[in-house]
């Protein structure tokens, strides 16, 4: 019997040694920081090939590069967190299997792992959509955009939920980034598609949710029955 | 005596190798060391008494009357550190006690702190610190031990504690293991496995030695002493003494091995030498009749 009083974040930090609004934190500042740092890089090549700012900048908005780097970067964030594992023969995984409230306090610790991921895809999509509204740069559909991107990378959550099913680590890590980046690039396009209707936009995103909670449940129920207990 | 530990038929299936069953004691107030070659074991043993990896038969016995080691309680109780990568190689010190503060409802921060001063690991409240991974192994090791003794646990369950630790600091943590049980005299334990036992002897109370997957002799050292004999002799003698001696090896000119206290008149009359076995002479020969008996 346990009595696991354990907070969600209290779980997250003995697992990772920071609790989960700190760790919400740095994913979120990272991911913008990433995408801050590839838009200028693109940008200085394209101020270098135009030779004006403005011309640089509507080379750039204009053509849906934003909105690639947008969903490239914030994917990136969720695949690198998203693959973290806890197994036994890792640093520190015969050390998590003995603190107190055993399986319950894994599980609270990926519920606040999903928590932040989440929190921090937001925060990147914020980022991305301040830059837009303040005009810094443009994304072809505006706020459409920011949904299609957003809805399609908490679909890509839970796919990476499900990954965890492949049992050999290289293959996961190799099929992991291609799995978030085909989702992730309908959320690029359709937008085009569609002419900017957030409307399927937004039934994506309403089907990600439930999807992401299903595959969260069954991606623990698996690690208990084929990790933990072994 | 009341047990710590009272292990009922463990057994462990792996596709290569099978532990057990495991019927052994680990008596309450002492320490006792599992010792076994590489492979023996000792590991798998020590991963299922601490809940790390699941067992498929048997049963172990906790303090008299506990025996779910998923009860927070019991988790509570017992200090365990495995050999290498007890934590993310990332953490700082500072990290290690934030998680085991939480991980544990025993976790005393003063105590950690000092024992990090005691094994030269600086202050875990400092600012700017080393990680792990840019620590030496006996260091790490050090850190390790500091987190687990800074709980107040009732029994101490470390997997091969001595490996990484230069001499010095291996007389230092059989210091540890007297001062822990002499806290609480006779309310605490410690298990402990080693392959390489002479530097720990003098920590050791009990002994459990371990071979392919099964305990094959265990008992207090004192009575292990008595019940087993060092015999040397002429290389001449040695075939005929060899039928009385649980193990034997020599060269062209005298042979020395392992017996039963009780064939001592006998082998007495091949002119051979009889003396008390040290903890590391005895598992010499135990060790090498498993292996001989195995082949």
């Amino acid at each position: 019997m346990t009595n696991n009083t354990l907070t969600l974040s209290q779980a997250h930090k003995i697992y990772t040694g920071d609790g989960m609004g700190l760790h919400a934190l740095k994913l979120g500042i990272g991911g913008i920081l990433m995408y801050s740092a590839t838009i200028s890089a693109f940008f200085i090549v394209m101020l270098m090939s135009q030779g004006s700012v403005s011309e640089a900048r509507n080379e750039l908005s204009g053509t849906g590069f934003i909105n690639t780097f947008l969903a490239i970067d914030a994917g990136i964030i969720l695949m690198i967190t998203g693959l973290m594992h806890y197994d036994r023969q890792l640093p520190g995984g015969k050390y998590f299997r003995t603190v107190k409230g055993g399986f319950d306090t894994y599980r609270k610790m990926k519920n606040a792992s999903l928590i932040a991921r989440v929190t921090a895809l937001i925060a990147i999509l914020i980022f991305g959509a301040f830059s837009h509204l303040l005009g810094v740069f443009k994304l072809s559909y505006g706020i459409s955009d920011i949904i299609y991107i957003g809805a399609f990378l908490l679909l890509s959550i839970g796919e990476v939920n499900f990954m965890n099913y492949i049992k050999n680590p290289a293959l996961r890590g190799f099929l992991t980034p291609f799995i978030i980046f085909a989702t992730g690039l309908p959320g690029v396009i359709l937008p085009n598609v569609f002419d900017g209707n957030i409307y399927i936009g937004l039934a994506v995103a309403a089907v990600a949710v439930p999807f992401i909670l299903i595959s969260q449940k069954a991606m623990l129920s698996d690690y208990k029955k084929n990790k933990w207990n072994q | 005596m009341n047990n710590a530990i009272e292990i009922n038929g463990i057994t462990k299936k792996y596709k290569d190798f099978m532990l057990g069953e495991v019927h052994a004691s680990v008596p309450c107030g002492f320490a006792t060391a599992l010792i076994g070659a590489n492979g023996a074991g000792k590991t798998t043993l020590i991963d299922i008494l601490c809940g790390v990896t699941g067992k498929t038969s048997g049963e172990a016995v906790y303090f008299g009357n506990m025996t779910d080691i998923d009860n927070d309680n019991l988790r509570n109780r017992i200090g365990y550190c495995s050999s290498a990568n007890f934590f993310p190689l990332e953490w700082t010190l500072k990290k290690v006690a934030d998680s085991v503060e939480l991980g544990f409802d025993n976790f005393n921060r003063q105590r950690f702190s000092e024992l990090c001063k005691r094994f030269k690991l600086g202050d875990p409240a400092e600012k700017k610190q080393k990680k792990l991974v840019q620590l030496s192994d006996g260091n790490k090791m050090r850190a390790y031990l500091a987190s687990v003794l800074a709980r107040d646990t009732e029994l101490l369950v470390l997997d091969e504690p001595a490996s990484s630790l230069d001499p010095l600091a291996r007389d230092m943590l059989c210091d540890l293991f007297r001062e822990y049980l002499s806290e609480r005299d006779g309310e605490r334990s410690i298990l402990f496995s080693t392959h390489n036992i002479a530097d720990m002897e003098y920590a050791t109370d009990y002994a459990v030695f371990m071979a392919n997957g099964k305990v094959i002799e265990q008992g207090f050292v004192e009575d292990l002493k008595e019940k087993y004999i060092l015999v040397h002799g002429d290389a001449e003698n040695a075939d005929k003494a060899r039928p009385f001696m649980i193990s034997c090896s020599g060269g062209r000119t005298s042979f020395e091995g392992i017996a039963l206290a009780e064939n001592a008149g006998m082998l007495s009359t091949f002119d051979t030498a009889v003396e008390t076995p040290t903890l590391q002479q005895l598992s010499v020969g135990i060790l090498r009749k498993a292996e001989e008996d195995d082949q």
